[in-house]
Formats: structure tokens, C-alpha cells, sequence
């Protein structure tokens, strides 16, 4: 009898687990603050994207000065960055500054999935994407290759400049010294972050789209 | 490395433009019945961008034409 009992209480925690389970299944439980986080950043990407205020920043010589300002920024204020401890936060800034204006620049067309109902992620947009993202890829191969070149040449630079025989000590003996502070070595993650992140922006080319006022764009539409 | 020359790049003309002014649409009509950006429409006009096979024919559908009609390998 009681082993019934028990057997049916058992019975009846299964069938609650059961139901419990294909409940959970049911209901896509949404967190209210993931939710307004996206809906929130949605709102402001799509403002950035489409208001026309921006227009500014998506024609062609606007993406050539902005690249330019990219590569100044990154290269130069980070060569002053790292030899001024001062300036550490305003290079962390300029870079991120630099690639939101990139972004606009292109619409955010790396921020976009497939999902995306807007018709600004046509066929054309997503192929220069996509080509942009590959040339991208390939610079970084590229560039990773030469730096681990240089790395090697530096390493044994006393056996290639210093006169010594081309002799190479088992294992790794190459000689690294550097003495980085603590504010040079986060300028150098922030190049190589900014660097990395930069490199799709750059490889999606400078040609941006027509610039127009909002009449003149109407016009075009309505041509 | 390094991008392709733009003068490897095999282009298709068209006669597009021509042909959808006849038709009395604009860009921005073509561009929701064949949905892509108007801009993009611009692009294929203007012989800069070379559309899939697929849009081609949605286009061709679109002006109620045939393919060849619209797009060709060389300039007419």
C-alpha cells in the first residue's frame, strides 16, 4: 500500500517535472532589461543609421578624411600616447570616437545579421561587406605574418647585424627586453584592439554614397 | 593580397535606366518590387555594380522583360 502511494508521488513529481519542462518550452521567457537594452540600442543604432543629420559622413571625401583621421589617430596619437602616460585615456577615447564615426560612416553594415528587415542590407551592401570582411582577414594574415618576421628578425638581430655566426642556439634563446609600463602596455592593447577593429572599415574602401539633401535624395528616389 | 583590379572585374551593361523610364517607374518603385535599397538600383544603372542572377531576373520579371533584353556582356 504505501509503496503504491510512494509510487504514485514518485509518478506524480515525473508527470509535474514533465510538465514543467514543456512549459519552459512554451513560454520564451523574456528578461525585461535584455529586452529594453535591445529595443534601446536598436533605437540608437537605427538613428545613427538613418537620420540624415549623418549624411554627412557617408559620402566619399567624408570616408577618405575619415579613414585618414583613423589611420592618424592610431598610428600617430598613439606613437604620442604611448610616450606621454597623460595622454592614455584621450587615446582610448579618440579611438572609439574614430570608430563610431566609422560605423555611421557605413551605416553600421557589420553590426547587421541576415535577419535584418531593413532593405538597406541588399545584395550589394552585403557583398561589399562580405569582400570588405575578407580583405580584412587577409590584411590581418598578412600583417600578423610580417610582424612574427620582424619578431624573429628582431629577436636574433645579434646574429644578423651584431657580426656573430649564423648560429642558432637550441630552443628559444631569442632575446626580447622590453621595459613597458603599465600605462604603455595599455596603449599597446589598445592599438592592437583599435587595429583589429579598424581594419574592416578600411578595407571596405573610401567610396561612400551620393551626397544629397534630403530633396535631393527624394529627387533621385522619385527619378 | 591586395584587392582585384577594378579592370579584371568583369562588368554586364544594361539598359535599365532606359528601359524603366519607359516603363514610367522610379528607382525607389523598382527597388520595393525587386527589394533591394533604391541606391542599389543607382548603382546597376550607373554600370558599377553587377547584379546576381537572381535580382537580374526579379528585375527582368519586375519590368516585364527578358533578361537579355536588359543585361548584356557588351555595350549596345
Amino acid at each position: 500500500m504505501a509503496n503504491n502511494k510512494k509510487k504514485s508521488l514518485e509518478q506524480q513529481i515525473a508527470e509535474l517535472e514533465a510538465q514543467i519542462e514543456k512549459l519552459t518550452k512554451q513560454v520564451d521567457i523574456e528578461w525585461p532589461s535584455k529586452d529594453v537594452g535591445d529595443k534601446l540600442e536598436a533605437k540608437i543604432t537605427g538613428w545613427f543609421r538613418n537620420d540624415e543629420f549623418f549624411a554627412v559622413f557617408r559620402n566619399t571625401p567624408a570616408r577618405a578624411i575619415i579613414t585618414a583621421l583613423s589611420v592618424a589617430i592610431l598610428f600617430g596619437y598613439g606613437y604620442y600616447a604611448f610616450t606621454n602616460s597623460a595622454q592614455t585615456f584621450w587615446y582610448l577615447g579618440l579611438v572609439c570616437l574614430v570608430l563610431l564615426v566609422q560605423a555611421i560612416s557605413v551605416r553600421f553594415v557589420f553590426n547587421m545579421d541576415e535577419s535584418s528587415t531593413e532593405k538597406l542590407l541588399d545584395e550589394y551592401h552585403r557583398r561589399r561587406r562580405d569582400k570588405a570582411l575578407r580583405r580584412a582577414n587577409k590584411s590581418f594574415v598578412y600583417m600578423m605574418g610580417l610582424f612574427l618576421i620582424a619578431a624573429f628578425l628582431y629577436g636574433y638581430k645579434d646574429y644578423f647585424v651584431g657580426g656573430k655566426d649564423l648560429n642558432f642556439p637550441d630552443g628559444a634563446d631569442a632575446i626580447y627586453n622590453f621595459s613597458l609600463s603599465g600605462w604603455q602596455f595599455f596603449v599597446i592593447v589598445i592599438f592592437v584592439s583599435g587595429w583589429i577593429a579598424l581594419q574592416k572599415y578600411w578595407s571596405y574602401g573610401i567610396k561612400g554614397e551620393p551626397f544629397l539633401s534630403r530633396e535631393e535624395a527624394r529627387k533621385l528616389r522619385d527619378s | 593580397m591586395g584587392r582585384k583590379p577594378k579592370a579584371d572585374e568583369e562588368l554586364v551593361f544594361n539598359r535599365l535606366e532606359a528601359l524603366r523610364t519607359k516603363a514610367g517607374i522610379t528607382r525607389q518603385q523598382l527597388a520595393d518590387a525587386v527589394d533591394v535599397h533604391y541606391q542599389t538600383i543607382g548603382y546597376i544603372e550607373r554600370n558599377e555594380y553587377s547584379p546576381s542572377l537572381v535580382l537580374a531576373l526579379r528585375i527582368a520579371k519586375a519590368l516585364n522583360k527578358k533578361v537579355e533584353q536588359i543585361f548584356s556582356l557588351e555595350e549596345n
